[in-house]
């Protein structure tokens, strides 16, 4: 299957630092990527170039087309929540309903209403008057409504309690996942979104520091418990990482075959959020 | 090109976003005058009781600036237009001031550029509200004030004159200052496009005080003309353009597109067509500050 988003040798930089340094993935139809990093790592630069927002060196081709040039038809498949609140707070909720629902074909006014009916949201609120989770809620309504292929989310979950991110995590999953539709993920919450992923992009400091499909994650890396008595024979094997533990150290081994490991401890599969440390921490 | 639907939306959008400045303003004002004359009518008229006084209406001043006749209908749209259109032009200039700066302040510019409407659609709409819809609006009501404050001085000066007015020479005087007007507002559309281009071109671009470049850097361009070279040709044209056709200096011998200012149409519609190009362009570029 044609990926949804192909990136290839992204580029950017502002003034001396280079927020994106030679940035390639793809993003393949049905897929939740996960793109992690740490804060000022490209995150939002990156997907902000994916939407057309910015200048860059290098490609960026969304659904068959460049976003620098067709951002604005592009728009009509591509859904986009941001890390700040960005919708207009001097409107009404329903005013922001009319208004998306004239200006995007693939907009659905009753499924827009149906979806804020189950929430605590009024359509009659100003959006300044509404909390952060409610501003999050109503901003994922209208991104449902909008029936897109390819759903980018940057920290849509910042600042929200865990009810509301779990509530908004929950809707993704049953309201807008489907086979042929995909979903870029930016987020720092890495536990609540572990489950969804099918790829994972792991960026800092502009460069990709692993680009691969969960499965494979799973295949190459291994974490073991390590015993006190076997740590000099864990650490031969050249780890990606080795965390002091109560009696002993946890290490986390990329390629190494797990019949290798079994002798060392017990071996299981890596968190995301363990990996991502132990990536970063390797430079 | 733009859709209709599209501008009707924006359109739209720009009436929730400023109803004070749009039609809440206007409308207010002439209600106001309304109110006024309606006081004038009761309390002056009645207060004169029935005694037969010779009314004479004159008109004053302003005749080099005003197209005003000699009926005291046409006197009153030209004063309701004039002001209006006045109170319009400088309208205008605060919203297109604030309308592409404002959106990239709160941020919400990355809401709008997720939605499928292009910058030349945001950027054209907003030029057509800021010099077209808004002295529109403003011209109809004037017109609409001037009418029923007309037809309040009529019932009051029939109630105390014996040989009352003539009603349909008074409406009809005041209609026809409202045409009048109506040309003037489309000649200043034109005269004031490059003027208000250059604004929201400013207004998109600019990362504070929009009003500071907006008139700041045409006055640094005159300071350096008139030092540098003996004629300030390029700040006389934008200065003459900054102003509202009827006052402005070098306009009074303007006529759009006859063949006596034919350079003059074509540097303006220049002018504008590059600065429309450069606003878009510059939306696109420029987001949240």
């Amino acid at each position: 299957m044609t990926p949804l988003a192909k990136i290839q040798d992204v580029r950017k930089r502002y003034g001396q630092t280079w927020a994106l340094d030679g940035v390639s993935f793809e993003v393949p139809q049905g897929a939740v990527l996960g793109l992690i990093g740490p804060n000022g790592a490209g995150k939002t630069t990156l997907l902000k170039a994916m939407l057309g927002l910015l200048r860059f060196e290098g490609d960026i081709d969304l659904l068959g087309r460049s976003p620098r040039r067709f951002r604005h038809e592009l728009m009509r498949s591509v859904g986009y929540i941001s890390d700040v609140g960005i919708l207009p707070r001097w409107m009404r909720v329903d005013q922001l309903i009319r208004y998306s629902a004239a200006v995007h074909p693939n907009f659905s006014e009753q499924v827009a209403r149906d979806i804020l009916s189950k929430t605590e949201v009024s359509t009659k609120s100003l959006i300044k008057a509404l909390s952060k989770g409610m501003m999050t809620q109503v901003h994922l309504a209208l991104v449902m409504a909008m029936d897109v292929k390819l759903l980018i989310l940057d920290e849509p979950t910042l600042g929200l309690d865990i009810v509301y991110r779990s509530r908004f995590y929950e809707q993704i999953l049953q309201e807008f996942l489907t086979e042929d539709r995909s979903l870029v993920i930016s987020t720092h919450q890495v536990e609540e979104i572990e489950s969804l992923l099918t790829h994972l992009v792991l960026i800092d400091q502009g460069k990709v520091r692993l680009c691969e499909a969960m499965d494979c994650v799973y295949e190459r890396f291994t974490a073991v418990d390590v015993a006190a008595s076997e740590l000099a024979s864990a650490r031969s094997l050249s780890p990606v990482s080795e965390k002091n533990a109560l009696k002993g150290a946890t290490f986390i081994f990329d390629g190494v075959e797990e019949t290798q490991l079994q002798a060392l401890g017990t071996c299981r599969r890596p968190g995301v959020a363990e990996l991502f440390v132990s990536i970063m921490g390797r430079g | 090109m733009i859709k209709a639907k599209t501008f009707l939306a924006i359109a739209q959008r720009e009436l929730w976003e400023h109803p004070n400045l749009i039609w809440r303003i206007p409308l207010g004002l002439g209600l106001l005058f309304v109110f006024l004359a309606v006081c004038s009518v009761v309390f002056g008229f009645n207060y004169l009781g029935d005694i037969n006084a010779e009314v004479t209406v004159d008109v004053v001043g302003g005749s080099d600036l005003m197209t005003v006749g000699d009926g005291p209908g046409q006197a009153l749209s030209t004063f309701f237009c004039f002001a209006f259109f006045l109170l319009s032009q400088l309208i205008a200039l605060n919203y297109l001031l604030g309308t592409l700066y404002q959106e990239r302040k709160d941020r919400s510019i990355l809401f709008w550029k997720s939605l499928p409407v292009s910058d030349l659609d945001v950027v054209l709409s907003k030029l057509i509200v800021g010099v077209v819809l808004v002295p529109v609006v403003y011209l109809l009501l004037a017109w609409m004030t001037s009418l029923l404050v007309a037809l309040l001085l009529w019932l009051g000066l029939s109630s105390v004159m014996s040989d009352g007015m003539s009603f349909s020479e008074l409406f009809f005087a005041a209609v026809y200052g409202g045409f009048e007007w109506f040309v003037i507002v489309c000649k200043q559309m034109i005269w004031g496009l490059p003027f208000f281009l250059w604004v929201l071109l400013v207004s998109g671009v600019v990362s504070s005080q929009p009003i500071l470049w907006v008139l700041g850097i045409p006055l640094v361009v005159m300071i350096i003309e008139n030092i540098a070279f003996p004629q300030s040709v390029i700040s006389d044209w934008f200065w003459a353009h900054a102003t509202p056709w009827p006052l402005g200096g070098e306009a009074q011998s303007w006529e759009p597109l006859s063949g006596a200012s034919l350079v003059e149409s074509v540097v303006i519609v220049l002018t504008s067509l590059i600065l429309f190009v450069i606003a878009v362009v510059s939306r696109r570029h420029f987001n949240e500050i």
